[in-house]
């Protein structure tokens, strides 16, 4: 794995949990860092897309020339979406591999993966998973991720006080995520204004839909809150669609799913979601964004519509890991998960693929949200709600 | 090292239920595809006694081990009255049903984000709180229980299931109560499988519903019929096997998205083979090392 | 009331469905008395050859569903040749068999995810979007197809069963196959042609659960837990009762949830086999069958 011993002396001062930080510009520092992703099972096809986004970070870092003499090398584990994997997969991380660091998604697997990175001081970036729960999992979890009562905040913000709907009723996926956006989600409706008409979930990937939206259809909602994942969007509308159920759905990130124009088709246009932005005021990409894009489908041939929304977020997640350890070697200090906690906070003027992103001190970010739609089978953007309007509704 | 002491702790628990399995399966002939099931009802237990009640370590063990029984009632008595398949179908079910329960009873589960901050053992102000101390006492639990089974294997009670696996009207004839054995095996295999859900929940310090779903129970079976039906040794070796493999894998460069699909059809394949070509498992069960060591130790009769 | 007519009809539409993966299921273990879980692999394995026919080739879908009928057949024939007979030849009980089934099913699922992918496929081409009102339900033409197709298919396998000389040499074998071996049925070739035909049952299923729902390769498990429920509260050993059984617990999944909270809708169908096996482990037609194997 090692071409010199010099590399692998580094490296095992690196095992030791010692300071490597003194790079210069002849010797080779190489700093690996761990990367939890879903590569096997239901969700291999995103795990790919994000171990990709890593790899490109990777390189797009590395030619920039930021940290000369630093080679970054990312130490992939399945994590197989499944909280039970997760487990010796932080392990070996922790313990074989010492990375300081991993990026990691999904809310079971990180809540499962949280007690071991603190016990050992290593800190996890959450980059994929949206359960508002991680906010609190531990010290040593960050999110570069907003998380979904962000998202859906906005949502059903505007829904009320720009679309001003007053009968809104949920329909959400029986997992965490789901739960969670409902915990958050139905309270605030009501102090926003709105009457939540009925609740009614489903098991995930759960084929048929059409006993729960034939109950959502006798209460006539003026808009129904979707939370769903995979291709179960588009399954969702279309169904509704067949018992000609017609309503406004709203949704979070998890609409802007390709599946969601394939199975949906018709039924799909219209429905408004919320996403963490990758595009500016202007309506344009922000430029991190586009070159990104641009890249990937150089790189691997995949066009952006065939991208996900969290890809992109990975991408992000290794690019502020290497920016922080940036910082680290700036400041002379070792790369440790407790210091990498601190260079976090200090992030600023990065070039994001979302504008800017800052870090707030329990380890969450604000990021603008776009308002996205379905028009002509593409997502296409409603509006931007920067990171001030954001702020400025109610908690 | 402590991904070392991580894998064998797993290797433990997995030997408990793969050897109390394999009473079920291997022993008795019984085909049922809850195993998970019952090990995921006695984590929930263990984990509520230690979050909810604040209860000992050892209190949570014989608690859920006692529920993870009685739950087995609920699908044993029904379908093993009745010869037949019943018993695989209605196993099949419950282990929807109880992912469903898991899921669905929130005020007592937590729902599907699981339930986090269970505390580490402590027995008699010992606190198993690293992995390394932690493996000693998992290694302990699953000695236990890979007695008790290889005791039960080697009692006239084994004798009797035996019987009701090679030939059930014969064994009826002799005046055994079938029935009643193959629900008591049942029940025994079931509430082991609770105890092994106790020691995990612990480790892991946090479950959740999809830690104990279909794939889990089939990853048992794998391990008994891999091991060798019948044989509490086999199981034991066939945990170690399953769970030691894919982590090894780990440490080979496989970069393909197709690794997970090719390694359940690989893990297919060794199945079918060792049905058609080994279908003694690798340690027979007419080989019974472990059983003659524990009678030898006194632990038999 | 219109809430319960729309859960109704989508239950009998999707229990139509479902009854005819149900059939083949049955006909599989009453004739052969295999616990056949791999027919949850076919099932799927058949929509995914659809699939590759008609999207992906570009084929009239008439080809496309002659060729999965001529894939799933073989692949029964074949799982039976290549697996069952040779364990059955050396003596292996029939939880060999069913674990057997069980590798077989997971390897055919993991075998359509290699091959097609894990995210949803879809027939556009052929999907019917539009519903149309039955009263103040909905109907949509996939089920309108289900509901056709279940009938259909169901007759015709009666009737094959009653009236044709292999029919009834397969009833003859479930009934007592040494027996029907004295009296010169060819058990192996009946078995083989079981296998087939309980296989190309499953494909109109295949098609049209694709079509309403997409294709996914891990429905497999979920469609052979009704299948095989089904055929339990049908009756062990009754083709009939497992179609009126797949019928029934589609029917009381939706309409369940009516009161219900709809987070227990899968639960619902093991609580109604739970019903059956304490109180009627016979299922509707079991003991009572006016000839076994129907």
């Amino acid at each position: 794995m090692f071409t010199s011993t010099r590399r692998t002396v580094v490296a095992a001062l690196a095992a030791a949990g010692v300071a490597i930080g003194t790079a210069s510009a002849q010797a080779q520092t190489v700093y690996k860092f761990g990367a939890m992703l879903p590569l096997t099972g239901n969700a291999a096809l995103s795990g790919e897309l994000e171990r990709q986004a890593i790899d490109l970070a990777v390189e797009d870092f590395h030619a920039s020339g930021a940290l000369p003499g630093a080679r970054f090398q990312p130490v992939y584990e399945d994590m197989a979406a499944n909280p039970r994997v997760a487990v010796p997969a932080i392990q070996k991380l922790v313990n074989v591999d010492n990375v300081p660091f991993s990026l990691i998604g999904y809310s079971s697997v990180t809540l499962a993966a949280a007690p071991i990175a603190e016990r050992a001081k290593v800190l996890l970036l959450n980059s994929g998973a949206s359960s508002a729960r991680l906010a609190k999992a531990s010290p040593y979890v960050f999110n570069s991720i907003p998380l979904a009562d962000l998202q859906a905040k906005v949502i059903l913000w505007h829904a009320v006080n720009v679309l001003k709907m007053k009968r809104i009723a949920f329909y959400y996926r029986n997992d965490d995520l789901g739960n969670d956006l409902i915990e958050y989600g139905e309270p605030y409706a009501k102090k926003i204004g709105a009457t939540v008409v009925r609740m009614e979930s489903f098991t995930p990937n759960a084929p048929d839909h059409k006993a729960q939206l034939a109950k959502l259809r006798a209460e006539r909602p003026e808009a129904v809150f979707v939370v769903a994942a995979g291709n179960e969007t588009g399954n969702i509308v279309k169904q509704a669609r067949e018992i000609d159920f017609r309503t406004q759905w709203i949704s979070y990130a998890g609409y802007e799913n390709i599946n969601t124009l394939t199975i949906g088709g018709a039924a799909a246009e219209g429905g408004l979601y919320t996403v963490a932005s990758l595009i500016g005021p202007d309506g344009k990409l922000f430029p991190a964004a586009e070159a990104f894009y641009q890249k990937f489908e150089q790189r691997y041939g995949k066009p952006r519509e065939k991208v996900d929304y969290v890809a992109p977020q990975f991408y992000e997640g290794a690019r502020l890991y290497m920016e922080a350890v940036r910082i680290l070697v700036r400041e002379g200090k070792p790369v440790s998960g407790e210091n990498l906690r601190q260079a976090f906070l200090k992030i600023d003027g990065f070039e994001s693929l979302f504008g800017k992103t800052k870090f707030r001190p329990n380890g969450t970010v604000l990021k603008p949200i776009a308002l996205k739609t379905v028009r002509d089978n593409k997502f296409q953007i409603v509006k931007v709600y920067s990171v001030e309007e954001v702020s400025a509704m109610p908690d | 090292m402590d991904y070392l002491y991580t894998v064998a702790i797993l290797a433990c628990i997995y030997a408990i239920l793969s050897s109390s399995f394999n009473l079920i399966l291997g022993l008795t002939g019984l085909f049922a595809l809850s195993h998970a099931a019952f090990y995921g009802i006695g984590a929930y237990t263990a984990a509520l006694f230690d979050l909810s009640l604040q209860l000992p370590f050892l209190v949570g063990v014989a608690a859920a081990m006692l529920i993870a029984g009685a739950c087995s009632l609920l699908i044993s008595v029904p379908s093993l009255r009745i010869a037949g398949d019943y018993l695989v179908i209605a196993s099949f079910g419950f282990q929807f049903l109880v992912y469903a329960v898991f899921v669905n009873v929130k005020s007592l589960t937590k729902g599907p984000a699981g339930l986090p901050g269970i505390h580490a053992p402590e027995i008699l102000g010992m606190r198993f709180d690293t992995p390394q101390s932690f493996l000693l006492l998992a290694a302990a639990m699953a000695f236990l229980a890979i007695a008790a089974a290889a005791r039960i294997s080697a009692s006239p009670f084994g004798r009797i299931l035996r019987g009701v696996r090679e030939d059930e009207i014969a064994t009826r004839a002799l005046g055994k109560d079938v029935v009643r054995a193959k629900i008591l095996v049942f029940t025994v295999g079931s509430m082991l499988a609770g105890g092994a859900g106790a020691v995990f929940a612990h480790h892991s310090s946090f479950i959740s519903p999809d830690m104990f779903l279909l794939d889990e129970s089939i990853y048992i079976l794998a391990m008994v019929l891999v091991g060798g039906a019948g044989s509490i040794l086999g199981s034991v070796l066939g945990a170690l096997v399953l769970v030691v493999l894919p982590e090894a894998l780990r440490f080979l460069d496989l970069p393909s998205v197709l690794v997970g699909q090719a390694r359940q059809m690989l893990y297919a394949v060794v199945l079918l083979g060792f049905l058609l070509y080994r279908p003694q498992g690798l340690i027979p069960e007419w080989s019974r090392p472990v059983e003659r060591i524990f009678a030898r130790l006194g632990f038999s009769r | 009331m219109e809430l319960l007519l729309q859960l109704t009809v989508n239950g009998i539409a999707l229990g139509a469905a479902y009854a005819l993966i149900a059939l083949g299921f049955a006909l599989v273990w009453s004739v052969t008395g295999v616990f056949h879980l791999a027919h949850g692999g076919v099932y799927v394995v058949s929509g995914y050859v659809i699939y590759l026919v008609a999207v992906q080739l570009r084929l009239p879908l008439a080809v496309a569903v002659v060729a999965a009928v001529a894939v799933a057949a073989a692949l029964g024939w074949g799982i039976e040749r290549a697996i069952y007979e040779p364990l059955r030849r050396r003596g292996a009980k029939s939880l060999t068999l069913i674990v057997s089934s069980l590798a077989t099913l997971i390897f055919l699922i993991n075998l359509a995810a290699l091959i097609w992918g894990t995210e949803a496929r879809r027939f556009e081409d052929f999907a019917v979007i539009r519903g149309r009102p039955i009263g103040p339900a909905f109907i949509s033409g996939v089920e309108i197809a289900m509901i056709a197709s279940g009938i259909v298919l169901f007759a015709l396998t009666v009737a094959f069963l009653l009236y044709t000389r292999t029919g009834r040499a397969m009833r003859a074998v479930a009934d007592n196959p040494a027996m029907a071996a004295i009296v010169g049925v060819n058990i192996r070739a009946i078995h083989s042609i079981t296998y087939a035909m309980g296989a190309a049952l499953a494909v109109p299923a295949a098609f049209l659960i694709g079509l309403q729902h997409g294709l996914n390769p891990y429905a497999g498990m979920f469609a052979i837990l009704i299948a095989s429920a089904a055929a339990i509260v049908g009756g062990v050993g009754s083709v009939a009762g497992a179609a009126l059984g797949a019928v029934l617990l589609a029917l009381a999944q939706n309409i369940g949830i009516w009161q219900l909270p709809s987070y227990w809708q899968e639960s619902i169908a093991f609580g109604v086999l739970l019903a059956f096996i304490v109180l009627r482990p016979q299922g509707f037609f079991g003991a009572q069958a006016p000839g076994k194997g129907l």
